[in-house]
């Protein structure tokens, strides 16, 4: 098993359960999610040599100061300005010992483009719902190879609008409500997933079959998506297109004071 | 990994994820932060107001372009501080990386002290120049009496509080909504202030002398009892003093005192910086952008205002106004320049929307310098020279609620100085103190390239280069001479600032509470195991 830094998912575990019990919801994102989400294929994400660095976490704006409240009993350093800058929206904490960064995100993940997490942190436990995490990924503008990657594994582990199969099924309603009035972020979701099939071959591990299944998931989504009716702002944006950012940008993460 | 492109770029792979930050204000957000706080048609209000009264003869047009490059002189070297410490708090930022720690907190809190006192005039200025002539105007055209008494009634000392304070605790109360919302309402307000300014420069357009003079003869034979009211107005103020005799370049400079102090605003974004979306560009866009958009319509509204109300009739109304003689005749309420406009047209309502304009540019002051102050105190709270209080956000809003609501008390206590108490003329000065803060902070500007290379090497504009020099030696250079030459023509200016004794000790006074503040926090955290000198050796550089 090739993956520094391992511990960290213990640790993320362990947070999301002493949370629970005080009352506080915490729900994983990030890699350390994709990794609890995909136990079948775990050996896929060995061979990417990954090092762990941060926990992220999706939690409620509502239960900010108790979270900052729980992470501080746990020894973690806050990051003030972050919490007072960002009016809550987002919090960093620092353990007191490892090198080991954990934010949080609160009401929503908002990079390129937002996902909301109201009213959805109870679809899933310990992590977010698998439907979230491709959205977090599929978000990325400027996507990476191990974004990709962990794109692959997910689709891989996890159907497509399989009602059957609960929440292991990606819900590609909710997906089709969010793409349907938001071109900027169809655009990005759908560019995205065509590279996820497009760099298959990067990952030789992945056997033919397997490739066929991420690759007819992702038809099979994006199918769905530009079948789906669009809203009229979803229309006129789209006569825009790239001549104007779709995107938000998105800075270094930095001190705001 | 390699990237790999395909056609239209689409097909790129980047090597790193963007993990960062998504910042709440864009250039466009820092421009109306900036130009709100520059307060367009406030310059025009008060530069009509106060300059042909108090400097007669002095050059309104010569005035505006001299104040529009002096100041952005200072908004170079202050795009140079903010673009190399892109974080929120003010001078305070650059004062903590730069100089003694009790220097910086010093100059932050003569600085905020100096703003938060500016809320309070702005109220005050909403009252006298915006509400109690439109009031006016409405009773002198309608002939309703409620407006008439209503115009002066306002004006009054409670009332004046009481609807000064109804404003600045709306302030508060829209900032601790969040600044998501502060920057909305800023986009909105901006917007209607615009359109009050352009509806002036229409009417303005629209109008001649002929017929304002005309119009005012009308309104104002019956209310001041005199025949020609407007010629009067004029052989009164003479026969009082007033006089454009013996002006010279030191008067358009002194006059060019009101419209730097609005001017100034252009650069308060350095209070958000640690908030703004591609700082380099926004904070350029945002400072330069405000004052040249500023600049062009003053240029362009007030000799157009001084040739429909006429240049020594705005001087002698005000003037007789304020200077009390034997026999001197003025309009019964402030010779605001909304007034004037409804005059011009004969209409209320046209004095309503050009005071409606007016006010919103002057209250888009307060909450903007509001924010300032509170960046100022969280700043302090996380460096641990101030309680920790100050940073404490509610649990609803998310918002620093403690500095923010300590600020609005601040600004009460300020408005109630001004309308109870002769103490105005002497608070007045805290603008020189403020300018000579930013002068210092700008003076360790020059010389940060040479004396933090390991923070400077890290800026954006480290390897830019004027002269051979480095931009930021050069740009605070400029905006140390900028803000000297506007601290001596306040200085010796007794309308707009001056130096009275009682005035100077107020300035020597709030230097030395934040000298004692400082070292009293610093003994307090000392007993509490921490070193204040040490945090600041310590502060995280981006």
């Amino acid at each position: 098993m090739s993956l520094k830094n391992l511990h960290f998912v213990d640790e993320a575990l362990r947070l999301v359960k002493e949370a629970e019990a005080k009352g506080v919801q915490l729900r994983i994102l990030g890699s350390i999610a994709y990794r609890l989400h995909s136990p079948k294929n775990l050996h896929l994400f060995a061979e990417m040599e990954r090092e762990l660095t941060d926990v992220d976490f999706g939690a409620y704006r509502k239960q900010s100061h108790a979270i900052r409240d729980f992470m501080i009993a746990q020894r973690y350093k806050a990051n003030d300005g972050m919490f007072v800058g960002s009016e809550g929206a987002r919090h960093i904490y620092q353990h007191p010992e490892w090198p080991l960064h954990v934010d949080v995100f609160t009401d929503e993940l908002n990079y390129c483009h937002p996902i909301p997490f109201k009213g959805r942190l109870g679809l899933d436990s310990p992590t977010i719902s698998t439907t979230d995490l491709l959205l977090e990924k599929m978000q990325i503008v400027e996507i990476n190879m191990k974004d990709l990657k962990d794109t692959m594994v997910l689709l891989l582990e996890h159907p497509i609008g399989d009602k059957s199969a609960g929440r292991e099924s990606i819900d590609d309603d909710y997906i089709c409500g969010i793409m349907s009035s938001d071109w900027g972020f169809f655009y990005t979701f759908t560019t995205n997933l065509g590279k996820v099939a497009e760099f298959i071959p990067q990952f030789p591990t992945i056997t033919g079959a397997e490739s066929d299944m991420i690759r007819g998931r992702i038809k099979q989504l994006i199918g769905r998506l530009e079948a789906a009716p669009k809203s009229m702002r979803w229309k006129l944006r789209a006569k825009i297109g790239t001549r104007a950012r779709w995107y938000q940008e998105v800075s270094e993460k930095g001190e705001i004071f | 990994m390699s990237n790999t492109t395909g056609a239209g770029g689409e097909k790129r792979i980047f090597l790193r994820k963007a993990s960062g930050l998504i910042r709440t204000a864009g250039p466009f957000d820092t421009f109306i932060f900036n130009i709100g706080l520059v307060s367009v048609g406030l310059g025009i209000g008060t530069m009509m107001y106060y300059g042909p009264a108090f400097y007669p003869g002095g050059n309104l047009v010569a005035a505006c372009i001299i104040s529009g490059v002096v100041m952005s002189m200072i908004a170079f070297g202050m795009i140079c501080w903010s673009v190399t410490l892109p974080r929120s708090g003010g001078i305070y930022v650059f004062g903590s990386r730069s100089l003694a720690p009790w220097l910086a907190l010093t100059l932050s809190l003569v600085e905020i002290t100096t703003w938060l006192f500016y809320c309070a005039i702005a109220a005050y200025w909403i009252i006298i120049l915006g509400i109690s002539p439109t009031l006016a105007m409405i009773g002198y055209v309608t002939g309703f009496e409620w407006a008439q008494n209503g115009a002066s009634a306002v004006v009054q000392p409670w009332p004046m509080f009481l609807i000064g304070s109804g404003i600045l605790v709306l302030s508060g109360l829209i900032i601790a909504s969040g600044m998501r919302f502060y920057l909305l309402t800023q986009k909105i307000v901006f917007s209607l202030a615009m359109l009050g300014s352009v509806l002036l420069i229409v009417v303005l357009l629209s109008g001649s002398h002929e017929q304002f003079v005309a119009n005012f003869n009308t309104l104002m034979t019956p209310i001041i009892g005199v025949e020609d009211p407007y010629n009067a107005i004029i052989t009164s103020a003479a026969a009082n003093g007033w006089t454009t005799e013996g002006a010279n370049w030191i008067t358009t400079i002194k006059l060019s005192n009101w419209s730097f102090l609005p001017l100034l605003g252009a650069a308060f974004s350095i209070s958000i910086a640690g908030e703004i979306k591609s700082v380099e560009k926004a904070q350029t866009y945002g400072m330069l952008g405000a004052i040249i958009m500023t600049v062009v319509i003053w240029l362009i509204t007030i000799p157009l205002a001084n040739s429909v109300f006429g240049y020594d009739f705005l001087g002698s109304a005000v003037y007789n106004f304020w200077v009390p003689g034997e026999g001197v005749l003025t309009t019964p309420t402030d010779a605001s320049i909304t007034l004037m406009a409804g005059i011009l047209t004969n209409s209320w309502l046209v004095t309503l929307l050009c005071s409606l304009g007016l006010i919103l540019w002057m209250w888009m002051w307060i909450p903007g310098m509001h924010t300032f102050g509170v960046r100022a105190m969280v700043a302090w709270a996380f460096d641990r020279i101030a309680p920790s209080a100050l940073g404490t956000i509610s649990p609803t809003r998310h918002t620093p609620t403690v500095a923010i609501w300590i600020g609005v008390v601040i600004t009460v206590i300020f408005m109630a100085l001004f309308v109870f108490t002769s103490y105005f003329a002497t608070v007045v000065i805290m603008i020189e103190a403020a300018l000579l803060a930013w002068s210092i902070v700008l003076l360790a500007g020059v010389f940060f390239p040479y004396t933090r290379p390991h923070i400077y090497d890290k800026s954006p504009i480290a390897g830019k280069k004027v002269f051979g020099l480095p931009m930021m030696t050069v740009g605070c250079a400029l905006g140390f001479l900028g803000s000297q030459f506007y601290f001596w023509a306040l200085f010796f200016d007794e309308v707009a600032a001056g130096h009275k004794p009682d005035q100077l000790a107020l300035v020597f006074g709030i230097f030395l509470i934040g000298i004692i503040f400082f070292f009293v926090m610093k003994a307090y955290r000392k007993s509490q195991g921490i070193d204040v000198n040490l945090a600041f050796k310590e502060i995280p550089i981006e």
